[in-house]
């Protein structure tokens, strides 16, 4: 039997089919062979999925069972990491939002790269009153690579009492 | 996290939730049990005609296999297939140790309605599998094997045909002869009665 017959079988009476696949139908069956047929397969289905949903595993099976699987994976599952494999399953799965998610982080990235660079520069202000002598301003001004002498060098307090 | 992870797990393929189960991750087994479960007990209420308490039994025990046995699995190969073929044999097995042949459980096989009251249902229905089960004991195992592999087990030709191993023509084949066959038997006793 072909593919198509089968789903046509599976979903619609022959009430339900259209010209071309009344056409189609009819030139491997009888009407009255394709009526029976799908009747059969609707009943069938109907009643083994109401057989189905009254049907109840008992709850203690899966404690059990939650048993059996510790005591096989348990030292597996507590020692287990956020693997590669996972986080690709996950991508996989949801990519749409993953790409969104990968794309915020990119710029995020991006963002705190630029702004690190900027904090990276750091000022040589200093308030010059509070240097106490040359040594201690030579660690800030580098003096000795211009061959100044320490004498050359007035304090500002100095400076004040001079005036 | 969890109720995500559940989420996600919940879209993975059988094969694939395997492959979690085997790396330790239990939500994916009980994802797998809650996907299979009712199923497998509904078939062995069918293969154990109608013992619900066997029945219950031989789903712990399935599931029992299944973990034991994971690691022998080759998720290439369709999962729903490979969970039929042991519960298939369990059922083999038990018929053999109680002293009946496989071809004489499988000529008996009754539904869990004939044998329990527990399960309210119309009579049409009743009506109809009734005469279902009496038009499939009339056929030879493999059509009716085929026939209620893909209308109560919902396997699709290429599972069933890995399941039977034999070709999914054959398979196409016997179930097209099936399907006319029953019509006709039903039909018959429809207007018989």
């Amino acid at each position: 039997m072909e593919t198509k017959l089968y789903q046509l079988l599976e979903s619609k009476s022959f009430n339900e089919l259209n010209t071309t696949e009344k056409s189609y139908v009819l030139g491997l069956m009888s009407q009255k062979e394709y009526e029976s047929s799908h009747f059969l397969l609707k009943q069938t289905k109907a009643t083994f999925s109401e057989g189905l949903e009254v049907m109840e595993p008992n709850p203690l099976i899966f404690k059990d069972l939650k048993a059996v699987f510790n005591k096989k994976y348990g030292a597996k599952s507590r020692n287990r990491s956020f693997n590669l494999e996972s986080i690709l399953e996950i991508f996989l799965i949801h990519k749409k939002w993953s790409l969104v998610g990968l794309g915020a982080l990119i710029t995020i990235g991006f963002v705190l790269f630029e702004f690190s660079k900027e904090s990276e520069i750091t000022t040589t202000a200093m308030d010059i009153s509070k240097i106490k002598n040359f040594s201690e301003m030579n660690k800030h001004l580098y003096l000795d690579d211009i061959y100044m002498e320490p004498d050359s060098i007035t304090p500002i307090n100095e400076l004040n009492e001079m005036e | 996290m969890g109720f995500f992870k559940s989420i996600q797990l919940k879209k993975l393929s059988d094969e694939k939730l395997v492959s979690q189960v085997r790396n330790g991750v239990e939500k994916a087994f009980e994802v797998l049990y809650r996907r299979y479960a009712k199923r497998m007990l509904f078939f062995f209420a069918q293969k154990l005609q109608g013992d619900q308490q066997l029945a219950q039994d031989f789903l712990q025990d399935l599931f029992i296999k299944v973990l034991e046995k994971l690691d022998t699995y080759n998720v290439e190969k369709s999962f729903a297939v490979w969970i039929y073929s042991i519960a298939n044999n369990m059922c083999k097995n038990h018929y053999r140790k109680v002293g009946r042949s496989s071809v004489e459980w499988n000529d008996k096989s009754a539904t869990p309605y004939e044998t329990s009251s527990d399960f309210g249902h119309d009579d049409s229905n009743e009506v109809f599998l009734k005469r279902l089960n009496l038009a499939l004991e009339s056929m030879e195992e493999s059509y009716r094997e085929i026939y209620t592999l893909r209308y109560r087990e919902n396997l699709t030709i290429q599972e069933i045909s890995e399941f039977m191993q034999c070709p999914q023509g054959t398979v196409k084949s016997r179930l097209h002869y099936a399907i006319k066959a029953l019509s006709v038997i039903i039909n018959k006793q429809s207007n018989g009665n």
